[in-house]
This record gives structure tokens, sequence and C-alpha cells, in this order.
């Protein structure tokens, strides 16, 4: 017990430490501990409505059930307000049933379009989920690819202020810039890209891509380099990317595109990845329209084939 | 000769058994204990209390009072009328369930309560002065424009409440036993938590702890009291215990008589409250004062009521409650503590303190408003 002087606040906060600690030990220490704390919060998911899963289509029948108005109102068991009540009911059937029918005609056409939504979107989580699978595949691949690194940081070693590496995966760009003397950091929406790199002391930022440009006042970076999984977002993700990148980068820096050309893809990748992603052609041509002057560059050594280097006006 | 001073007090609801109609009616026995011709007036009166309270409806007939006490906590139609009278409005808040919590279990109690907030902001800048029963809700009452707010503990129904208000801690710690925790008794130990079964009290979150709980304290019940205030709610938590494979160890026992409730408040080793949102919450009140060390959430006015008196929780993830838990039933060093912290909160926060705290309040409020 904490003696006369000591603060009950102070015991307090230690005996929550101790929780804390001792919830993380148990869980580090029992796998099984860890999947069974799931399975417990997913059987809940199940049991609410509103939740995914058996909740949601529970949800959905009870709505379906629920659109059917009855006109004809209970009437009740006490003699004489019972023949009252159907006395009313009798009296008033004909502009109940015509009100009734409409609303029901209404709800059953809400009710089937709900469904059809729950379906639709149905659809498209699955299709989200599959693309979270290949961006963890994917992902890793520029951190193997030191043909890239050299050529990007060869070509931003002069610019002048901060480079930031979207898509930075494990960060071998960021590191390429910080040996050759560069300010730049990185940001990539999957944890399990940048794995244990940001250990290494490389700013390495965890977060989604589009809303990192946020932090940043027009035209305050020296270059931004579009790269890693950034090619497997859709166009129109793609485009808020850049055009974001328009707005940081300060007038003579660069917008570098270090992806690879979706046509290049084959196997698995070509079909998973079908729709994402643009050739260096259209790049080059989205900056063009933006007032950018662009180069096409060859690469040799590296699984992108053509950079788009462009200087901002 | 000096006329009696008449305040009106108006509530949505009269029932009696909750917080806010047991501190209606008790703020109802202190004004006359003041002096003052006290009335309460309700949108709905339980036929249980009718000899106490009338229909709104019938105050436009009665005397003009100097001062009308709203006891603001859900949407009501006894608002509107309140903002066509020219006497000065006191706010006396017990907070607001956000809505989102009701609308995916009972969407038209959702309503209900998103019409008493915007009742609330409509009110609040025309009323004179506020009296909120937590700092928390205070904030709430400023954030809506009302700057004259006074926080006074809820008066409670001190039935619930042992004789002199708090158990003494002698016989408490005597009942808890030395050295080994409420775990070396031989019989079951009881977590308990009163509250309507509600989203926003988040029993669901207790079954789930209890699920962790049992693996390594096999000896364990949850007895949830309370009634529900939603039924696919409290059906989904009947199906939660039995999916779990919990549902032999956990007592749903609903609404319960006083002495009833009394009962589980002498038997229960440990109260948990894993609420995310609460305006005061009564329960750790009466807890404290039956000498129940509480293990809770640190989520809205809970912090303010327990001031320390409690194991607060930063998360609720089942794993951390359940390592709470455990050690709450078994550390007897933190039970001690913790009985001996909420038999004085209890103190401060219990009837008399609060009778004290809301006669100078009203004493005031009084002398400010009376006509003439």
């Amino acid at each position: 017990m904490p003696d006369e002087t000591s603060s009950a606040v102070a015991y307090a906060r230690r005996i929550q430490e101790e929780i804390e600690v001792e919830a993380a030990r148990r869980r580090r220490d029992d796998r099984e501990l860890v999947l069974y704390e799931q399975e417990v919060e997913r059987v809940w998911g199940q049991s609410a409505p509103g939740a995914a899963g058996r909740g949601q289509e529970r949800l959905l029948d009870r709505i379906d059930q629920l659109t059917l108005i009855d006109a004809n109102a209970p009437t009740g068991a006490k003699r004489g307000a019972s023949q009252v009540k159907r006395t009313v009911r009798k009296l008033t059937r004909w502009y109940m049933a015509f009100v009734v029918n409409q609303l029901n005609a209404l709800h059953h056409f809400q009710a089937r379009l709900l469904k059809e939504m729950d379906a639709r979107l149905t659809r498209l989580e699955r299709d989200a989920r599959m693309r979270a699978v290949v961006g963890e595949l994917a992902a890793v691949a520029p951190q193997a690819d030191p043909g890239l690194v050299h050529a990007v940081t060869a070509r931003l070693v002069e610019v002048e202020g901060p480079v930031l590496v979207v898509s930075c995966g494990g960060g071998a760009i960021v590191d390429g810039l910080d040996r050759a003397g560069v300010a730049a950091h990185g940001v990539d929406d999957s944890a399990a890209a940048i794995g244990s790199a940001a250990d290494a002391g490389l700013d390495l930022r965890l977060g989604p891509l589009a809303e990192h440009f946020r932090v940043f006042a027009d035209r305050t970076l020296g270059a931004v380099v579009l790269t890693g999984a950034v090619e497997h977002h859709p166009v129109g993700e793609l485009l808020l990317l850049l055009d974001e990148s328009l707005r940081c980068v300060s007038a003579g820096g660069r917008v570098v595109v270090a992806v690879a050309d979706p046509s290049s893809r084959t196997g698995p990748e070509a079909e998973l990845l079908a729709g994402c992603g643009l050739a260096p052609e259209t790049w080059a041509h989205l900056l063009e329209k933006r007032g950018c002057d662009t180069e096409l560059v060859s690469l040799q050594e590296s699984r992108v084939s053509t950079m788009v280097l462009a200087r901002i006006p | 000769m000096n006329r009696r001073p008449i305040v009106h007090q108006f509530t949505a609801v009269l029932s009696g058994r909750d917080a806010v109609g047991c501190h209606t009616m008790a703020l109802d026995r202190l004004l006359r204990e003041m002096g003052a011709e006290a009335a309460i007036y309700a949108a709905h009166v339980n036929p249980e209390f009718k000899d106490q309270a009338r229909h709104f409806h019938h105050h436009v007939d009665d005397e003009a009072p100097d001062l009308i006490i709203y006891q603001a906590s859900t949407g009501s139609p006894v608002v509107d009328y309140l903002m066509s009278r020219p006497e000065p409005i006191v706010i006396n808040y017990h907070n607001m369930t956000p809505a989102e919590y009701y609308y995916p279990w009972r969407p038209h109690m959702g309503a209900e309560l998103d019409h008493g907030r915007k009742q609330l902001a409509q009110l609040c800048p025309m009323a004179s002065a506020g009296i909120a029963d937590s700092k928390f809700n205070a904030a709430e009452l400023w954030a809506f424009g009302l700057s004259r707010v006074d926080v006074a503990p809820v008066l409670m129904d001190d039935a619930v409440l042992p004789a002199g208000g708090v158990r003494s801690l002698s016989e408490v710690l005597e009942r808890a036993g030395a050295g080994s925790g409420a775990l070396g008794h031989e019989s079951k130990a009881t977590i308990l938590f009163v509250g309507r079964l509600a989203p926003n009290k988040c029993q669901h979150d207790l079954l789930s702890a209890l699920a962790i709980l049992r693996r390594s304290v096999p000896n364990v019940e949850l007895v949830l009291v309370g009634v529900s205030s939603a039924d696919s709610y409290e059906a989904s938590l009947i199906d939660y215990a039995k999916a779990l494979r919990v549902d032999d160890a956990v007592r749903f026992v609903g609404s319960l008589p006083l002495s009833e409730l009394v009962g589980w408040y002498q038997a229960a080793d440990v109260f948990v409250c894993l609420s995310e949102h609460e305006g005061f919450c009564v329960p750790l009140v009466e807890a404290m004062a039956w000498g129940v060390p509480i293990v809770a959430l640190n989520a809205a006015a809970v912090p303010g009521t327990l001031n320390g008196a409690g194991v607060l929780l930063s998360d609720k993830s089942p794993v951390s409650v359940a390592v709470a838990v455990e050690r709450a039933l078994s550390d007897q060093v933190l039970r001690s503590h913790l009985i001996r912290q909420g038999l004085a909160r209890a103190s401060e926060l219990g009837p008399g303190a609060a009778q004290r705290e809301l006669t100078q309040i009203l004493a005031r409020l009084l002398q400010q408003f009376r006509k003439g």
C-alpha cells in the first residue's frame, strides 16, 4: 500500500502502467491468447447489427420484414372497446388501404435497392482486399533495385530543398539520397513494406500517401519521387498524387516518376493489377499538360525500364 | 410579508427509478425544505409517481414561477414549451448519450437524442444559468454557449446507499479479508456492473473480457444489473454470451428492487465499468460507497467521478481488461487502496454533499431571480 506521503494518483498511474505491461507480456508470450482475443472481437462483429457479415444480412432481412405495413390495426380484446375499434377500422379502411399500399410499394423498392447496394459493396470490398494482398507482395520490389536508386539519386543530387519519396517501401531511394547528402524522407501506406527499415535511422513515415502532402505548404519541396507501389493505385489516385506533387515542389524542382510500365507486367501481376498504373508516356503527357518540361530516361539495369523526369517551371 | 419563491421543475420523463428521476424528486424535496413552492412537470409521468408531478400541458394554467429548472437528459416537447416562457430558466444537465450509439440498435431513440441536442443548443443561449453534475457535462453546456454553469453532484437515492452514506472502512476490509484478495475466497468471484443495457455502456466489452478472464480465473461470474434500453442490443448480448460459451457465468438480472440491488453491491468483488459515454455514472458512487473496488475505462465523465478511486484503463481490449480485473481481484494491497479511496470519494459525492452544494447554488439563484 502506498505510504502516507505517496500520491494516490501516482500509485494509480503505476498500477495502470503495470497492467499495460502485463497485458503486452501475455500477448507476446501467448500466441493462442492473441488469436482468441481476435476471435472474441470477431464474434461480436457478427452478433451486432450494422457490423460486417451475418449482422448486416440480419439487418437487411429485418428491414425487409418491416417494409410491410399492415392496414388492419389490432382491435384488442376488451368487449365494447373492441367493437368500437372494429367499426372505426371498417370506416377508415378505404383510406388506410390506399395510403398503406403506396407506402408498401415505396418501402419494397427501397429495401430492394438497399440489398442491391449491399451486394455491390460486397463485390467492391472483395476487390479491395485482393488489391491489398497484391500491394503486400509487390511493395518490396523497388528495395532490391540498385539501378533505380542510382538513377534517381544521380538526378536529384543537385536539387534545392528536401525530397519526398512517395511509396518509399524499405527506403532504398531515401537511403541513396541520404548518402548523397540530399535531405530526404519517405512515406508509405504499408507498414509491411516499411518493415524494420525505419529502425536503421532513415526518416520513413507510415500513412495515407495523398494525406501526407497536406503537411507541406505550396512550393516547399525540392523534389517528389513517385515510386514503389504507386503503380498499384488506380488512375484517380495517381492524378491526385501528381497534382499534390506539383503543388508542393518549388520552381526549378523535380518530379520523378520511377514506376514500372504496366505493359511490362507478366503472369499473375498482369491480371491482378489490371487497370492500375500508367505507362511512362502517359505520365509524361500528364506532366506536360500541367506545364512541366519532361524527359523520358531509359534505365538498363532496373525493373523500371523508363523513368519520367519533370522539371517544374 | 415575504412571498415564498415559486420554482417549477420540468423533465421529459418522471419514472423515479433512474438517476434523473431520483434527482428531480430529491431536488423537489430540497426546494420545499428551502421554503420554496415547488412543483414538477413532465411530458410523461409514470403512474406510480402521478401524485408528485403533472403533465406539462397543465403548467400554462398555474401561477407563473420565479424560476424554472429544466432537467435535461433527452429530447422532449417540454423544451419547445419552455422556449415560449418568459421566466428565467436554469438547465440542470445530466448529459445526452450521443445518438450514433443508438442508431444501429434503436433508431428512433437515436433520433430522439439528436433532437435533444438540437433543442439544448437552442435553449442554452436563452437560459440564465446551468447546473451540471460533472465537469464533463459543464463543458458541454459551455460549448453550447451557456457561460454560467455550476457543478454539483446528482442527488442520489439514499435507499441504495449504506446507512450514513458510506460503509465503514473497517467493516469493508474485514469482509475483504487480509492477504488473499477476492480470489482467495472459496465462492465465485463476482464482477458487477449496474446500468441500462445500452450500446454506450458497452456490456459486450464486459462479455469479451469475461471470456478472456475465464482462461486464468475459471471461478468468476459477471452480474449485469439494469433494464434494456434497446431490445436488439440485449438480444445480441445474449447471443454473444452463448457464442463465447460464457453464458453459464453471466447473469442478466434486469431491473431490481432496491433491496436486491444493495445485495449485489454487498456481494460484488469488483465493479467493472467499460462505458464509453457517461455524464456522471451514479452506480460508480454506489459501488464506492459499498466499498467495492472499481476498474473502469478512462472515458467521458468517469475519471472525474472516480477522481483516482479506481483503476482506469486507457484501452478496453479484452486482454487488458482481464488483466486489470484479475489484478483487482487478487492484489490485496491494491484492493485496500481502492476501497479506502472509494469510500472517501463516495463521501464527497453522496447525498449529503450534493445537498449542501445544491442548497448553496439554489439559494444564490433564488436570490437573484426572485420576482419583486
